[in-house]
């Protein structure tokens, strides 16, 4: 579209350039065929006496008798270069009397135009060698001027009018354009609009009508967004039976220690050993399952909106906390989005959210904005809180800095793991509230 | 106390069986989602423990359904995965607690207990009434700072009464609350625990918490 809205006046202008010039130019040849007529005219009204000229009071052209006509003419004697003869038009025109006729053959013109006095004139010079008698031959230039105010007239009318049609040409060309263009681009458009709806998680596939040439793209798009939900859907219920194939043999192992404790009323050395093994085997499946459901840098993840996943956070912690009384809070613009898979977003906050609740003591605080393209949110809590010193340890990945309350502590390893696959980053710091607050920036 | 365990591994379900029937539940048991939705319909519980990933119906829609049809005993659900969109999803569809595999049996007994406290509008585990003391999570009963030996039956009897304090409860809703559904369920027994119960619990007969509301049932009470 930029590209034909460049070309098009482009086009306009050459156009209109070379339709001047071959008009001007045309308008000169026609000037000069009528000098060379106005000349032959005159010639022909010309009587020889001896060495001088005789021409009638009134010549058969107007122009030339009327007083400043702008057309007007000399005869000179081409061997003296001396005035002979000036048409009554010419009166007043000093021109004449600085004109020197330039040597020229019998029976030649030479055509041109002169400045003189701020007028322009177009004037044509004619030779011709008269016998006077037997012995002697004369020759006389016959010199047409003609001022060239209506010919500049009719040039500028011509340009007036042409570059007028042609700027009204030029607007409507580009205004058909336009609407051919929104027309002919309207399924192209609503493509992009039907996929921008995916992007924003709005449809799941291009459900439009399309014409017949987008018709096999459309499709192709479709099975392929088809084929990658249903694969993702297919891996994620494979890894949720997978965990629950294996962990379910992992209770029961625990179930059956539990039962021989309470049997043999001890915890032998080998019981402590097989359940530390199953504790151990059960963080290895927590961590590689979570860590393989990231799908980031996907061109298709939905934009996830902040605040109700927040919400729906809270509103299952508060039930999972009942009695503990948490007051939550959630200062997050409606309109803040993630770009990624929900169960990630779900999976930081959640395991950010649930370390809040089980630390904190009674007041949680979700804040966020979006700085540079960045989204920043932080998570805080009015507990404990953790000793600088503590930070990295508390970062490193299965290490918890209080063993007081019960926990994977895979919790914060898999956030960062989560985090770092977006390529944002993890800080623990210092809450307004007393306690910690972590901040993720994505 | 009746609870209605639904979890699909039959060893898994076993075991939780055991622990709670240990712990002086009554316990019901279902191997699927369609079994479970039939039992939580006809029967009345106190709890239900539901794994999510159940055959036939899953845990999700079996909570989402009885919840639908204004069922609205307290549920823990047993995750396997344990990641947050199971554990949102399960929550938000009615359930009120999770609980990831593997876990330990303790901790099971310890959300039980919690749940049906919370669900009982009862925060404290020991309540006093005077010389009787009931301890709602070792499940123990003293009279005189000295242990009652109360049995299963007894103890649920008593304990259903107390967190349901001041109101009335007819012989059916106690049979209900402490059978599970494959008992021989006669009313006339309940007449004998209450009996053998005020014995029990109040030797000296000074306190006499439980009243008999003629026609309608038994009241716990104590001023």
């Amino acid at each position: 579209m930029v590209a034909s809205f460049i070309l098009l006046p482009l086009f306009c202008s050459i156009f209109g350039i070379t339709l001047d010039s071959v008009y001007t130019s045309s308008m000169k040849s026609n000037e000069q065929a009528q000098l060379k007529l106005q000349a032959y005219a005159l010639i022909a009204s010309t009587e020889l006496n001896n060495e001088t000229v005789w021409l009638p009071e009134q010549l058969p052209e107007d122009k030339l008798n009327q007083i400043s006509s702008g057309l007007f003419a000399a005869i000179f004697n081409n061997d003296k270069k001396t005035l002979l003869w000036q048409s009554p038009s010419a009166i007043n025109k000093t021109l004449l009397s600085s004109w020197k006729p330039t040597p020229l053959d019998s029976g030649k013109h030479n055509f041109g135009e002169i400045n003189y006095q701020d007028s322009k004139y177009f004037f044509l010079q004619y030779s011709v060698t008269w016998e006077i008698n037997a012995q002697t031959n004369t020759s006389f230039q016959f010199v047409i001027f003609n001022q060239q105010n209506i010919f500049e007239a009719q040039v500028l009318a011509f340009r007036k009018s042409l570059w007028g049609w042609l700027l009204a040409i030029g607007l409507s060309i580009t205004l058909a354009q336009i609407v051919i263009l929104k027309w002919g681009l309207k399924p192209i458009q609503k493509v992009s609009e039907d996929l921008q709806a995916i992007r924003l998680g709005q449809n799941y596939r291009l459900t439009g009508n399309y014409p017949a040439e987008l018709q096999q793209m459309t499709d192709s798009i479709n099975s392929l967004l088809e084929t990658e939900a249903a694969q993702k859907k297919r891996y994620k219920e494979s890894l949720s039976d997978l965990a629950h194939s294996l962990k379910t043999p992992l209770s029961v192992m625990q179930g059956s220690l539990y039962e021989l404790t309470v049997e043999n009323k001890i915890v032998t050395k080998s019981q402590n050993e097989i359940s530390e093994q199953i504790n151990r085997i059960n963080q290895i499946i927590n961590y590689q399952l979570k860590r393989s459901v990231n799908t980031p840098n996907n061109p298709f993840a939905n934009f996830v909106s902040l605040r109700p996943l927040c919400e729906k956070l809270i509103s299952t912690l508060n039930k999972v906390y009942y009695g503990r009384s948490i007051e939550a809070q959630i200062e997050l613009e409606p309109s803040l989005t993630f770009k990624g898979d929900t169960d990630d977003l779900l999976e930081v906050l959640g395991n950010l959210l649930d370390n809040a609740y089980k630390y904190g003591n009674g007041h949680v605080l979700i804040k966020g904005k979006r700085d540079n393209n960045h989204l920043i949110i932080m998570i805080e809590d009015n507990g404990p809180g953790i000793p600088k010193d503590m930070h990295a340890l508390v970062l490193k990945r299965g290490e918890r800095a209080d063993t007081s309350v019960s926990g994977q502590g895979i919790g914060l390893a898999i956030v960062i793991d989560i985090i770092s696959h977006y390529g944002g980053s993890l800080k623990l710091e210092r809450s307004s509230l007393g306690g910690l607050a972590v901040v993720i920036e994505l | 106390m009746r609870v209605l365990v639904v979890e699909d591994e039959i060893k898994l379900l076993k075991q939780l069986e055991n622990l709670l029937t240990q712990h002086k539940y009554a316990v019901d048991t279902a191997k699927d989602g369609l079994e479970a939705l039939y039992l939580g319909q006809e029967y009345t519980f106190d709890l239900a423990i539901v794994d999510i990933g159940l055959p036939k119906i899953n845990g999700i829609d079996l909570i989402l359904k009885w919840r639908d049809m204004g069922i609205k005993f307290p549920i823990l659900i047993l995750t396997a995965r344990g990641n947050w969109q199971d554990k949102v999803s399960g929550l938000d569809s009615g359930a009120d607690d999770y609980l990831v595999k593997p876990f330990h049996l303790e901790e099971l007994l310890s959300r039980v207990n919690a749940l049906l406290r919370r669900s009982k509008g009862q925060a404290k585990t020991l309540l006093e009434f005077g010389c009787l003391k009931v301890d709602l999570n070792a499940k123990t009963t003293y009279f005189d700072d000295k242990q009652l030996d109360l049995t299963a039956f007894e103890y649920n009897t008593l304990e259903y009464l107390i967190l349901n304090k001041g109101k009335v409860i007819s012989k059916t809703e106690l049979t209900e609350h402490l059978y599970s559904q494959d008992f021989d369920r006669d009313s006339n027994v309940i007449e004998v625990f209450i009996g053998r119960l005020r014995k029990k619990i109040d030797p000296t007969g000074k306190i006499k918490p439980i009243s008999t509301v003629r026609g309608q049932g038994y009241r716990f009470e104590f001023d």
